[in-house]
């Protein structure tokens, strides 16, 4: 059974120049112990998707048909109060910016024995071991030390470290983690990334992983998912999302990054698409992408693509018709 | 060829104050002796991390911060006691791209207006037709000339950069100052914004240096490329030399976590321990050394002098060849 499973979600936002119809009709799954890589520029829906899973939408954002399923069950019918039981104890999160995410005027200590308390219902002695062997378990040495300190007085990475053991502390079966990467350096994110791999491969968690970056998702993700102005434009098995990508704007983000090349060829352009992302008050009829895309036909103005099945990956794009339509 | 910008054992030090009479305790050595040319018409790029210096240095090179010591030569004259007109003629010859482009455009003023900003600043704007200037310089940057009205608020991030890059390019400079110019943009963005470096270098033979903590964009865009750490250059060199030859162990760090797209490589050997040292507390000998899985004896003694290893490639570690070893098992792929 999978553990997250996204049906026909229709989602919508109010803003001052009308609603805009991010959602139509999205479908995501998630299995055990998976990690799904969700990838997409600004303002494509990737943070909308996550937090709509933890019901964690802004005020403005309303969810208009299709199911979040959780273990089975909908989490969309479920009260504010079972939903907040879901939350933190089942679902953890990590967000971005682990400074703005720990509270600066308690200790680590005293933040972490909090949550273990709330969630998981350790007290004194018992809690105190349990937030030193998370501690130990992300890899942060001198633990007395570091549950002595305010959030300010530890730098970025060890920050992010907190976060994670407190991501942990209620051993959830799900993890949201918002560009975990994102506010670190170079290095510090490849520590980071490999403290994430090996608690996969330690735990028994299953992750949705959000950025902006497909190298990062490819580094750690079972799948990745691609979107873009609010739809999942294509999603299948990471390496092979990344070495052949199948939709027109995987290709273009794959391509434009720039790779080491042979000195001579160093300073060739980058191909890039043209355009800018629609604005989904008005989006274009058809699909989303056609206005950029290099392959536009006829038909990608008229109607919405389906998602077809190539070579294990779903793609959303009329390129492909001639496959076997998923739904 | 000749050097645009000559920089001489610049160093920027900040004093930190403390006890009963706030005396100076002792200094954080933001950047520490770093010279470096740059040949007009290229781009000589500067990677490195938070708190490596880079920003610092970028600004002492602008002369908005005063550097402790050394030498600034740009085109062939020293601007240390620039001010008034001297200063504007530096100004005229070197302007800066900073990386968020939202903050660093007025909200208040249009877009023709901020690209005219700092031809006006210096006095040229008087005799000139205004709006064929501004329609100018947003066509060098790929921009309507319909642009001219809107604000700062109804721009794309892209957008927004481009103008920051046309309100630069209104004095004519012969070099560019980017700082961490396409960080805060996305990747599809980012690639049209590199693009229109390079052709605006080819176009009007324009001088960049580059600052990024981003060794994808330094890789595409670099003639020279200059590694920092803890204030210091550890490497420089040629795109090729850095890119495919390194010679130390934080350049072989920095490449292997730079996350350019294709397979991942787990190579523990070059995963660096730890954090950057705190500033006011710099380890012994070379700064590197307590992260560092090359380190010796003699690394928390000493720290290593900028050795020439061949064809203008410099290094600063006492165990390069353990390094160049240990790459040769592996090279960056080489695509496109």
């Amino acid at each position: 059974m999978n553990l997250v499973e996204v049906n026909g979600l229709r989602l919508s936002f109010q803003t001052e120049r009308g609603q805009l119809n991010l959602f139509t009709s999205l479908n995501l799954t998630l299995g055990e112990r998976e990690i799904l890589g969700i990838v997409g520029e600004s303002g494509s829906g990737k943070s909308t998707l996550a937090y709509a899973v933890v019901r964690l939408l802004p005020g403005n954002a309303a969810i208009l048909g299709g199911d979040i399923k959780f273990e089975g069950k909908s989490l969309l019918s479920l009260k504010e109060s079972e939903m907040a039981k879901v939350r933190g104890k089942m679902i953890t999160m990590v967000f971005q910016d682990p400074g703005t995410s720990l509270n600066p005027v308690f200790r680590v200590g005293q933040q972490m024995l909090r949550v273990i308390k709330n969630n998981i219902g350790l007290e004194g002695e018992n809690a105190r071991r349990h937030a030193v062997q998370l501690l130990k378990e992300v890899e942060l040495a001198d633990t007395e030390h570091v549950m002595d300190s305010f959030p300010f007085e530890l730098s970025g990475g060890m920050q992010q470290r907190v976060m994670l053991a407190i991501a942990l502390s209620s051993n959830p079966r799900l993890i949201i983690a918002d560009e975990p990467t994102s506010a670190v350096d170079a290095t510090i994110q490849m520590q980071i990334l490999r403290l994430l791999r090996k608690m996969k491969a330690e735990r028994e968690f299953s992750m949705i992983l959000i950025t902006h970056s497909i190298a990062v998702a490819q580094d750690i993700s079972d799948r990745i998912a691609v979107m873009y102005a609010g739809d999942i434009v294509e999603e299948g098995e990471a390496q092979s999302v990344v070495s052949s990508p199948k939709h027109p704007y995987t290709q273009a983000l794959v391509k434009c990054i720039p790779q080491p090349r042979k000195p001579e060829e160093q300073k060739l352009p980058l191909p890039v698409v043209g355009g800018q992302v629609p604005d989904l008050t008005t989006p274009p009829t058809g699909c989303r992408f056609y206005p950029r895309c290099p392959y536009v036909m006829d038909v990608c103005k008229k109607e919405r693509p389906a998602n077809y099945r190539v070579d294990g990956a779903n793609v959303l794009c009329f390129l492909y018709r001639g496959g076997n339509e998923r739904r | 060829m000749t050097k645009i910008l000559r920089v001489e054992g610049l160093a920027k030090h900040f004093p930190v104050r403390g006890g009963l009479l706030n005396r100076v305790k002792s200094r954080i050595k933001a950047v520490d002796d770093v010279s470096f040319d740059v040949e007009e018409g290229t781009t000589f790029g500067i990677a490195g991390e938070s708190g490596s210096g880079k920003s610092t240095l970028c600004m002492t090179i602008a002369k908005l911060i005063e550097p402790t010591s050394g030498r600034i030569v740009l085109d062939g004259k020293d601007y240390e006691k620039a001010k008034g007109q001297e200063l504007r003629d530096f100004r005229t010859k070197m302007q800066i791209v900073f990386q968020n482009p939202l903050s660093s455009l007025d909200p208040h003023m249009n877009v023709g207006t901020i690209v005219l900003e700092p031809l006006k600043a210096i006095g040229r704007l008087g005799s000139m037709d205004k709006e064929k200037a501004v329609a100018d310089l947003l066509e060098k940057v790929g921009l309507a000339p319909s642009l001219a009205k809107r604000y700062p608020h109804e721009l794309s991030g892209g957008q927004a950069q481009r103008i920051s890059i046309a309100r630069a390019l209104s004095v004519s400079p012969r070099l560019l100052l980017l700082d961490e110019p396409t960080s805060a943009l996305d990747a599809s963005v980012q690639a049209q914004i590199l693009n229109l470096f390079n052709e605006l270098q080819k176009e009007l033979g324009i001088t960049y240096v580059l600052v990024s903590h981003d060794l994808s964009v330094i890789g595409h865009m670099c003639d020279q490329v200059a590694i920092m750490y803890a204030g210091k250059f550890v490497e420089t060199g040629s795109y090729g030399e850095i890119f495919y030859s390194a010679h130390h162990p934080y350049t072989a760090a920095l490449l292997g976590s730079a996350h350019m797209v294709g397979p991942p490589e787990n190579e523990e050997q070059f995963v660096l321990r730890g954090e950057m040292p705190s500033p006011r507390n710099p380890p012994s000998g070379c700064t590197l050394h307590p992260r560092c899985p090359f380190a010796t004896g003699v690394c928390s003694e000493t720290y290593p002098a900028m050795v020439d290893v061949g064809g203008g490639h410099f290094a600063a570690c006492h165990n390069k060849q353990a390094v160049v070893a240990a790459l040769s098992a592996r090279v960056p792929q080489q695509s496109g």
